[in-house]
């Protein structure tokens, strides 16, 4: 960590978090409000079993995504003062 | 296998994350502004969901592998070069073969679609120059440099996607009349054939998001700057693609195969002009252009990278790896993208280009997670300077996206079965022809002077 700014180096990971849960909030609000109304007014149209197909891949988009940007949040926390992210 | 040129010269590194996202967004967010909606007209509007949402998971788990990979080897062949390091000299040149042709065919069908929409709105100009001219004004802008194309596409593509956030808040804040209904008239229209058909137009809402990470030889932090920008891509193409659906299946009805929501060229321009808001039809018209121009934009600068990276290892001729010595610019590389663009748009058929461009992006999606696996098989170690992001729940999903990929292109059976058999069979050829070719040029491959890593695990000397 030599000559690097603590501080400057903190208030730019801050700014890349909150874009990392900003952005998976919207996901999950956007993603989870047009599946879910969507499914209620045209899901009568197909069995129940078939309707779990669609819970499921709504549950993998959302899932595999939140986890895999989280994942970016602790890749850049990890490395962000060895290969100085922020100068 | 690095050439000669480039290790004087090498591609200017100052992309950041917000450049990888307009690479990758720019390239993609076309496919929300029109062609996703062929997904309405084989499975209706829950063909349409079930498409985004199974081509949704495929592009995530796609897109993490690429992140890593990028991020990994931080070169600029993408895909190409991911398949030369951890899968073999026949397989790597078809893939790079592959992301040539699928952007290049993607930036044949914006420039043509860029021509009509000009049309439209001046009427005594000819679709045939109209398209030359992008094609051409592009290609000078991606010569000039990648720091400049990128900027203009960030602004374009943010323009447009503004507009559809816009016009998703406008519909559900009541500002116009949504029509339910149609949800339900329109909901499945074929049947259960028709949901399994209508995959084959998922794509569309995320074809080419893998590409954002073909710009990280010349990011400033590849490894900050991929994995960041692609995944806020990501989400923002699957943000998009919800509420483009969701905006169009409410205001244009699908119920009669033949008109509406299924046809219709532009969806959500057509969409804006029912609500009957003037500012948000004037927005969703330019928010198509805009999208247009950005893909055709990104196509240039994606597929002269793979031609790059091609040549720079003697897959195609050496002459196209030169870099500009001001603009630090694969320029040649550049230059080659319009003829052929040209040669593409003025064959005549947008759909079967577009096809062709949609199975080559395919068999990339097969050959991306085959290369992350095969990483992870040679590299096991999480290590810095190897693998700076670690991509989760692998090899799990990257065998889920491989089965989901050979899926989807088992769906183009329906309709398209001749254009699937002829890009298999023109790919089976490139392979065979790369690897024969690849034995002249081949000698032993350096880990530690090519990309300063410690040999891999299976590697023989060590032992």
């Amino acid at each position: 960590m030599d000559g690097v700014n603590e501080a400057k180096y903190n208030s730019a990971f801050a700014k890349d978090t909150f874009l990392i849960l900003g952005a998976i909030a919207l996901l999950i609000v956007v993603e989870g409000y047009v599946v879910f109304t969507i499914l209620s007014e045209a899901g009568s149209a197909v069995a129940p079993a078939i309707r779990g197909i669609y819970i499921l891949f709504f549950g993998l988009v959302v899932g595999i995504e939140t986890i895999g940007y989280l994942q970016v949040r602790h890749s850049i926390k990890q490395h962000m003062f060895d290969f100085k992210y922020y100068d | 296998m690095t050439n000669e040129v480039t290790e004087t010269t090498g591609l200017v590194k100052t992309l950041r994350p917000y450049h990888v996202w307009a690479l990758g967004v720019g390239i993609v967010l076309v496919g929300e502004f029109m062609g996703w909606n062929f997904t309405v007209a084989k499975g209706g509007i829950l063909g349409a969901l079930l498409a985004m949402l199974v081509a949704g998971t495929m592009y995530v788990m796609i897109s993490l592998c690429a992140s890593e990979l990028g991020s990994a080897t931080k070169l600029a062949g993408g895909p190409y070069d991911w398949a030369r390091l951890f899968v073999g000299p026949g397989a790597a040149a078809s893939v790079g073969l592959a992301v040539y042709m699928e952007f290049i065919a993607l930036e044949a069908a914006d420039a043509i679609v860029v021509a009509f929409i000009a049309q439209e709105l001046f009427p005594q100009l000819q679709v045939f120059p109209v398209t030359l001219l992008v094609i051409a004004t592009l290609t000078f802008i991606n010569y000039r440099g990648v720091v400049a194309a990128l900027t203009l596409n960030f602004f374009m593509t943010a323009i447009a996607f503004l507009a559809i956030i816009l016009f998703f808040f406008s519909g559900t804040f009541g500002v116009f009349e949504l029509h339910p209904e149609n949800l339900f008239q329109g909901a499945m229209p074929n049947g259960m054939i028709g949901l399994f058909a209508a995959l084959q137009f998922g794509p569309w809402f995320f074809l080419g998001i893998e590409g954002a990470a073909m710009c990280a030889e010349e990011c400033k932090r590849p490894s900050r700057a991929v994995p960041l920008g692609q995944q806020a891509g990501m989400i923002t193409l699957l943000v998009g693609a919800a509420m483009t659906l969701f905006i169009c299946a409410n205001l244009l009805p699908s119920n009669i195969p033949a008109e509406g929501l299924g046809v219709s060229v532009y969806p959500l321009f057509e969409a804006a002009q029912v609500s009957g808001v003037p500012v948000l039809i004037a927005l969703l018209a330019i928010g198509t252009l805009l999208t247009c121009v950005s893909s055709a934009n990104g196509c240039v600068c994606d597929s002269s990278r793979s031609w790059f990276a091609l040549s720079r290892d003697h897959f195609v001729s050496n002459w196209f790896a030169s870099v500009h010595p001001k603009y630090q610019s694969p320029y040649k590389a550049v230059i080659f993208t319009m003829p052929i663009a040209i040669a593409f748009a003025f064959s005549g058929y947008l759909d079967q280009v577009i096809t062709f461009s949609i199975v080559s992006g395919l068999l990339c999606y097969v050959l991306i997670p085959f290369s992350l696996i095969r990483f992870r098989k040679m590299f096991p170690t999480h290590i810095n300077k190897v693998r700076p992001f670690v991509s989760p729940l692998q090899p799990w999903i990257s065998y889920f996206a491989m089965a989901i990929a050979i899926t989807i292109m088992s769906t183009l059976f329906w309709g398209y079965r001749y254009n699937l058999i002829f890009a298999l069979l023109f790919y089976l050829i490139a392979y065979f022809y790369f690897h024969k070719k690849h034995k002249k040029h081949q000698k032993e491959f350096d880990w530690g002077r090519e990309m300063g890593w410690p040999n891999p695990s299976h590697h023989k000397t060590e032992e």
